[in-house]
């Protein structure tokens, strides 16, 4: 395996490289770069809990560096794919918090975003204000976008709170003759796609 | 390789795992199911839209809540969850509060030859007519209430600025209080009033310093201090990875508003237990049992304050 690259090496793949991580990630299937996307997505979310400022890069790092050693080997021996992605992920996380100590016993200072979710008590700013006006824009438009199925199951699921919502859940899971667990994640699927479609129409203001 | 996903495992571990409180022989096998099983991602992913509706809704018991606004909403991703699910729960409510009318049936028919009766053009007049007067009332109504909803909010408004300004008012006499104390021949203590309000900030007893050291990435024990007593100074010595600078200065942050609280001085390093260390003290009636933050900032030669440590600690009742 080679892992001892330095993050700032180039981080553009060649466009036969990246089909290559595809269809490896792939493992089979064909999922149009679907299978790419939640593997960043995952990876992202990893180098995010562990308190990484930069998660972004780091995720695309550690894809590189998996697409460079396919380049190199041709092939990678640990199965399955996603496990080998946890494994490079790994290192990558254990080389950026060493990098952070080296740079903090050199003097340099650990950038805090001291920037918090807004103090509801707090009045809101004019920008404040028109963000949120276009964000709910966005998400009344997105919800209009789902398919009946799928906007119905998301309100119902999560609609209310505390007791209600469960019991909801479980007569709502009863009512398609599915688990909880299976429920679960249908309504998280939708959601991530309401999450995706808000952030592309944020984009457009 | 760990074990294939356990489906037992609670979602109150995987909150656990969420809020950075496993410890890493726990956590790792979850990091890695996170990434190599589909299964247990996406229920992960679930339980942490639950958390954040759960908090946004105020749901969260305390301790949860104290420990996701120290612990999840110090990234940036993480909070641009918790304003996407304050949005998404708002429009879930109002789809609830008004469901969207059915669908209309298409019944024209597409040709003459089909032969299927269309309703009469007075029939098809009238309901539009009707349609628009509905849409009109409801129009007006809608400004009606946008209007009174704006009224209410610029009251809210208002009074949430005036509650602001007497916040800001009381820490900036607080912090004052303070840096009389700790430089009791500045300019500020200039009146006796203030000199003997110093004074007695000064003389109050200070507690047994709690030693704390600079938050890691990796889950731990959060250090834990027992609200101190009326009257007396908390004591903090706050351990420094390395001594690069010649002055430090402490401030102490809610981490649930971002208020400053009180600030220190700049103050010289000593060493304690061969670690260099800023010993500071502070009035215990500015804490309360929650999590606090210091901060600690390194004086450049320039002046200029540069972040170099956090401190993460809990005041529990006594």
């Amino acid at each position: 395996m080679a892992l001892h690259h330095s993050v700032r090496e180039e981080r553009i793949l060649s466009p036969v490289a990246f089909n290559r991580l595809l269809a490896w990630l792939d493992d089979g299937r064909d999922t149009q770069g679907e299978t790419y996307l939640e593997m960043r997505r995952r990876l992202v979310s990893y180098f995010d809990r562990r308190n990484r400022l930069s998660a972004d890069e780091l995720a695309d790092e550690a894809l590189n560096r998996v697409a460079r050693t396919l380049e190199t080997d041709g092939s990678i021996a640990i199965t399955p794919p996603a496990r080998y992605c946890y494994v490079v992920a790994k290192f990558v996380l254990l080389e950026d918090i060493r990098r952070e100590r080296t740079a903090l016993r050199a003097g340099e200072s650990r950038s805090m975003d001291v920037a918090t979710v807004r103090d509801p008590k707090r009045p809101e700013t004019d920008d404040e204000a028109a963000d949120r006006e276009h964000e709910l824009a966005c998400l009344d438009r997105c919800l209009q976008t789902l398919r009946s199925d799928q906007r119905e199951l998301v309100i119902e699921y999560y609609r209310d709170a505390r007791r209600e919502k469960i019991e909801r859940r479980q007569n709502l899971a009863k009512r398609l003759g599915i688990t909880m667990n299976a429920l679960a994640i249908r309504a998280s699927r939708i959601r991530a796609t309401l999450e995706t479609c808000v952030n592309a129409c944020r984009q457009e203001r | 390789m760990p074990e294939p996903f356990d489906s037992e495992l609670t979602d109150a571990r995987l909150v656990d795992y969420l809020l950075g409180r496993l410890p890493d022989e726990e956590s790792e096998p979850l990091d890695e199911l996170s990434i190599a099983d589909e299964e247990f991602a996406w229920r992960l992913r679930a339980v942490e839209n639950d958390l954040v509706d759960a908090y946004v809704r105020g749901d969260l018991d305390t301790a949860t809540r104290e420990r996701f606004k120290v612990f999840y909403l110090a990234s940036p991703r993480r909070r641009g969850k918790v304003t996407f699910a304050r949005g998404f729960g708002g429009a879930i409510d109002r789809t609830v509060a008004s469901p969207a009318t059915p669908e209309p049936v298409d019944d024209v028919p597409k040709s003459p030859e089909v032969g299927r009766r269309s309703p009469p053009l007075w029939w098809l007049a009238s309901a539009a007519a009707i349609a628009a007067i509905a849409f009109g009332a409801l129009l007006m109504q809608h400004r009606e209430f946008r209007q009174e909803l704006s009224d209410a909010q610029k009251a809210t408004t208002a009074l949430d600025q005036r509650t602001r300004d007497l916040e800001q008012k009381l820490a900036e006499h607080q912090a004052a209080a303070v840096e009389t104390t700790a430089a009791p021949s500045s300019p500020r203590a200039a009146t006796p009033a203030s000199a003997a309000r110093a004074a007695s900030v000064a003389e109050a007893p200070i507690t047994a310093p709690v030693e704390l050291s600079p938050e890691t990435r990796a889950p731990g024990v959060i250090a834990t201090v027992t609200l101190p007593a009326e009257g007396t100074r908390a004591a903090f010595d706050l351990r420094l990875e390395s001594s690069e600078f010649q002055r430090y200065r402490a401030t102490l942050r809610d981490p649930g508003t971002d208020r400053v609280l009180w600030q220190s001085q700049w103050v010289q390093p000593g060493t304690k237990h061969d670690t260099p260390t800023i010993s500071i003290a502070l009035p215990a009636n500015l804490l309360k049992a929650q999590h606090y933050t210091f901060e600690l900032a390194g004086q450049t030669t320039g002046g200029r304050a540069d972040l170099v440590a956090s401190y993460v600690f809990e005041v529990v009742p006594r």
